[in-house]
């Protein structure tokens, strides 16, 4: 009886020394993702790694679940590796199954997409192997090429500039400036993000500074897009230096927030700044006593001028001096006697402020006097 | 404009012909005491009042009728800007009802002692004076009094900073030069843009040569090439290019090379240093029938380059490592119609990672654009003439199609759009419709996209509003709409994506008005996005906004703006509400002595959304201890601060941030003209 007893306490012991857990399942989603023909791609992909311990009572299984590499598989054969070593620590209790999550992007190099565009439709997966070193399992999701769906806005490439095309800026105080940002993406979705301005009470110190406007605009496109954003005209009645930072919603973190500094300052010298936007007429008009020129409004403006100069010698002409709160007029044959038949010209509106300075210029534009 | 200024005594030395007076109306003129004293024409007392609203002004070729303003039976003009030294002419006219008019009375005068003039170019920014220097400096010695911040992310407490610019020209014969910079101050290196405490920021140096037969330009610094097309374009950077071109502009050649990142600092002056960051390329045109300006011309450029590093205000790829490319534009306008006919093509050579495993990938482009007046002589419509303009363009850019020149233009398209625009009046409308495809290569594993948009849009101007509407002011409407459909158009077989296929629609409304003393202006834009395939969400979103400013006085001025949103994930129910609040107040409490600013900033997210509330405030005052004088410095002594708190919601795990300081600075202005 007691060799029995022996038998079955050694049988015991070693039944349980035996016990284990083992990764018995890989999912990941999305099962399908896209990458693009060209460029590299990013791919944020969700591992759901099922993990089980086969023994109960009050043993606890810890175990780390890792995976050395994602592999391309084109056609069943691994062509390539990608992303790096992931692992996470879990603990079971006995005769416990459960599900663990790993989150990575992925980046897809323009070599492996090549490889990739040039498969067979349907063949191409990445897969991981994840282990507890008592087992492991493998899972994958298939990988298509062209866009992602829409509604996953893939940012590629920001680039900021003032609206006189400069990166750097010194301007005077009161003139006006805006800052463009030109946005190249793929696919379609919603771009997310924020204007912000960090003004000169805090430039020299720290904070956030404060929220100029908040964007939410829809992006489409079939195949690579291109966009400019523009901001709130910018703030410049305070002298020093000013930091205008676009801040990005980006959920696959392809893009950081790109920043400019321009600085303000008092000056004496007249340079116009703003942008006179003209309403109408077209470019190349033919000009009448029935022609009307009329622009949006320029804050501070206290007068608007129509120039019209020579083609040749670029010197004025004739124009039309009105008062600030017009945003209209037409030429009289006063101002019309100056042009010759058949020729060309050139024009633009000139803003002054109340200081007597050019503060805006429309841009240069033509007309036909017939 | 109504001021009644008495006649000043001679400051300076004056010729005045006066050509006698002829006509119906006995007028006499005062000629300015100096280039910024009015200038006054005094009319019979008995002059009929409805011949007076007839008379019109002219100086020196520009109708100044509208700002004239009457003193008595004077007619008086206050000069916005300064008058130019030399000869001036003033006339007075009786405009007739047929449109027609009358000389009444002309009268010439001089100035001496006024100002330079100044050239009217606008293309280059350069004012073409003889000789000119000019200078604007601000240079501020700061101390963080008090503060609540992370010290170890901000720059230390006392601190130089400042900023300024310099513009100076010459002229001699047929050569002219100009440059342009600016530069930046900042003591605490680990926070100056380009880690040097100082040092330069963007500038333009331009030397030209104009001959009796060619022209010649060497550009150094930051600028564009001037060329547009798919392969050069929006290309403003800093690098060198010299241009050899005749007068008659009827043949051109240019050689550019430029650095392909935003730059600032002394330390890469041209932008040259590295071959492996740079552009450089050949541009050349020919108008080979004719000179004239709308003459048939052809346009030719190349370039390679390498790509570096991003530059300031870039985040993101770099989209093109390493690159070549040629392309040709051919372009003729029609005096008949305005027309105006394009054609360009392009091939680019591209290498997505420099020397790298990827290969090197070919690509073109090319397109073809017609666009004119449908009307020579547009019809009179209520009065007003009506110019109708339409178009298409077609092109296709392959799906390798980059280029190094136009980073990040939008490749693999084939789209054709059709376009028109109306100018009538004061209302301006355009209505565009473009259909679009990807998959431009024809890959056989890749689906096909089609896109088709409709845009429209509206601006119209009204003249200021009188009587029983004079509280309309000048108001100005405008209205914007887009629609967008999307949908697969062909799928390969065995494919393991998504289908496509949703609609994207927009729409807002804007306007405003203009008043003597203040403006408003207000927009409200919807937008909405649906997914049919139900893979993503559907979207919609709500935008207003109003904006207003006021003149209080020649002192004071506030302005302040509301703004509301809402957007609505309609799939998962979830509404986000951002509300925005600012206010700003500037006034000059004491004149010339003491400024105050304040702005207040608040922004509140509240619905499914976890950012924290924002408040922030900040203000200035500012005692000018030392006035500026003709070149000499201001010295003003600062007290300025801010104060910000983000406010955490109880669903998120941002905790409250209240970051606060307050600065005394010694500000020190210097500005330095010639003119």
């Amino acid at each position: 009886m007691t060799k029995y007893l022996a038998i079955l306490s050694a049988f015991l012991f070693f039944a349980q020394s035996q016990a284990f857990a083992t990764v018995t399942n890989v999912s990941a989603s999305p099962s399908v993702a896209n990458v693009s023909v060209k460029g590299s791609s990013k791919i944020t992909v969700t591992w759901t790694v099922t993990r089980f311990f086969d023994v109960a009572g009050g043993n606890v299984a810890t175990e780390n679940i890792t995976s050395s590499n994602a592999n391309l598989v084109i056609n069943g054969t691994t062509v390539g590796t990608l992303g790096g070593t992931l692992s996470q620590s879990t603990t079971l209790a006995g005769n416990e199954t459960r599900n663990f999550t790993i989150r990575e992007t992925l980046t897809v190099s323009p070599t492996l997409a090549a490889q990739i565009v040039n498969a067979a439709t349907g063949t191409v997966s990445i897969s991981r192997n994840f282990t507890d070193n008592r087992g492991g399992t493998s899972g994958s999701f298939n990988v298509a090429v062209g866009n992602a769906p829409a509604g996953e806005l893939s940012l590629r490439r920001i680039e900021l500039k003032f609206s006189n095309n400069s990166h750097t800026a010194v301007i005077r105080k009161d003139d006006q400036l805006r800052a463009v940002a030109k946005v190249n993406f793929r696919s379609s979705g919603l771009f997310r993000g924020e204007w912000r301005l960090v003004d000169p009470s805090g430039s020299l110190g720290g904070g956030n500074g404060r929220l100029l406007k908040t964007i939410r605009q829809q992006f489409v496109s079939t195949g690579d897009g291109s966009t400019q954003i523009v901001s709130p005209p910018l703030p410049s009645d305070v002298n020093g230096l000013h930091r205008v930072i676009l801040v990005i919603d980006d959920t696959d973190d392809s893009v950081s927030a790109p920043e400019l500094r321009y600085f303000v300052l008092e000056s004496v010298n007249n340079k116009a700044s703003a942008k006179v936007e003209m309403i109408s007429p077209a470019d190349q008009a033919r000009i009448s006593q029935d022609t009307v020129f009329s622009w949006k409004p320029i804050r501070g403006a206290e007068a608007y001028q129509l120039e019209i100069l020579s083609v040749e010698n670029n010197q004025r002409v004739s124009g039309k001096l009105v008062p600030g709160k017009d945003i209209r007029m037409n030429l009289s044959s006063l101002s019309l006697d100056h042009l010759e038949s058949g020729k060309r010209y050139h024009w633009y509106i000139r803003a002054f402020g109340k200081e007597g300075n050019v503060i805006g210029l429309s841009e240069k534009q033509t007309l036909f006097m017939p | 404009m109504r001021k009644s200024v008495p006649v000043m005594g001679l400051l300076m030395l004056i010729g005045l012909m006066i050509k006698p007076a002829y006509a119906e109306i006995q007028a006499n003129f005062t000629p300015p005491a100096t280039a910024t004293s009015n200038l006054r024409i005094d009319l019979p007392d008995d002059m009929d009042f409805l011949v007076l609203t007839k008379l019109g002004v002219e100086l020196d070729g520009i109708d100044i009728t509208s700002v004239l303003s009457l003193d008595g039976m004077d007619f008086v003009y206050t000069p916005l800007e300064p008058l130019s030294n030399g000869p001036h002419e003033l006339r007075l006219v009786k405009l007739e009802d047929d449109g027609s008019y009358i000389e009444e009375a002309s009268w010439s005068f001089d100035i001496t002692g006024g100002a330079q003039v100044a050239s009217t170019d606008t293309t280059s920014e350069a004012d073409a004076l003889e000789n000119y220097l000019r200078t604007d400096n601000l240079v501020e010695l700061s101390y963080r009094a008090f503060q609540h911040l992370d010290e170890s992310s901000s720059p230390k407490r006392t601190i130089v900073s400042g900023g300024g610019d310099l513009a100076t020209g010459i002229r001699s014969g047929k050569w002219d030069a100009n440059f342009r910079g600016n530069y930046l101050l900042q003591s605490d290196k680990n926070f100056a843009q380009t880690e040097n405490v100082f040092d330069l920021g963007e500038y333009n140096l331009d030397v030209n040569y104009s001959g009796d037969t060619a022209n010649t330009s060497l550009k150094l610094g930051h600028h564009d090439t001037g060329l547009s097309s798919h392969l050069i374009s929006d290309f403003y950077q800093r690098g060198l290019s010299v241009k050899v071109g005749s007068t008659n502009s009827r043949i051109e050649a240019q050689g550019f090379a430029f650095n392909p990142d935003a730059l600032a600092g002394a330390d890469n002056v041209t932008g040259l240093n590295d071959k492996s960051e740079r552009v450089q390329g050949l541009s050349a045109s020919i108008k080979p029938f004719s000179s004239d300006y709308n003459a048939f011309k052809i346009t030719t450029m190349l370039y390679e380059g390498k790509g570096g590093e991003d530059g300031i205000g870039t985040s993101g790829e770099d989209i093109v490592t390493e690159g070549a490319g040629w392309g040709a534009v051919a372009e003729k306008s029609f005096e008949t119609l305005s027309a105006n006919l394009r054609f360009e093509y392009n091939e680019t050579k591209f290498d997505q990672d420099g020397d790298l495993a990827a290969e090197e990938q070919d690509g073109d482009a090319w397109s073809i654009g017609y666009d004119a007046r449908l009307f020579e002589d547009g019809p009179i419509w209520l009065g007003d003439t009506a110019d109708i303009t339409w178009g298409f363009d077609h092109e296709e850019i392959s799906t390798y199609f980059e280029s190094l020149a136009n980073q990040g233009a939008a490749s693999d398209r084939k789209a054709t759009n059709l376009f028109s625009n109306l100018y009538w009046g004061a209302v301006s409308s355009n209505l565009r419709a473009s259909y679009e495809t990807n998959n431009v290569d024809g890959l056989h594993n890749m689906p096909t996209d089609e896109l088709v948009t409709v845009e429209a849009g509206l601006s119209y101007g009204f003249e200021e509003q009188k009587d029983d509407l004079a509280w309309l002011g000048t108001p100005y409407v405008t209205m914007t709409a887009f629609v967008a459909d999307m949908s697969r158009k062909e799928t390969p077989d065995n494919y393991t994506g998504a289908d496509t296929n949703n609609n994207t629609e927009s729409i807002s409304f804007g306007g405003g008005s203009n008043y003597d003393e203040w403006y408003w202006s207000s927009d409200y834009s919807y937008q909405q996005f649906e997914d049919y395939t139900n893979t993503s969400s559907d979207t919609v979103n709500h935008l207003l906004a109003w904006n207003a400013g006021w003149s209080v006085s020649s002192s004071w001025e506030v302005t302040g703006g509301v703004e509301v949103s809402n957007f609505r994930n309609e799939t998962t129910n979830n509404n986000f509400y951002d509300t925005a609040f600012r206010f700003g107040s500037q006034s000059e409490l004491i004149q010339d002595q003491l400024d105050l600013n304040l702005d207040y900033n608040l922004n509140l997210a509240s619905g499914s959304d976890d950012r924290p509330d924002e408040y922030y405030i900040s203000g200035e005052l500012e005692w000018n201890l030392i006035q500026s004088q003709a070149n000499r410095p201001e010295v003003s002594f600062v007290t300025k601060g801010s104060m910000e708190d983000k406010i955490g919601k109880s669903s998120s795990t941002t905790t409250d941030e209240k970051v606060y300081q307050v600065f005394l600075q010694l500000r020190i202005k210097q500005s330095y003209s010639d003119d």
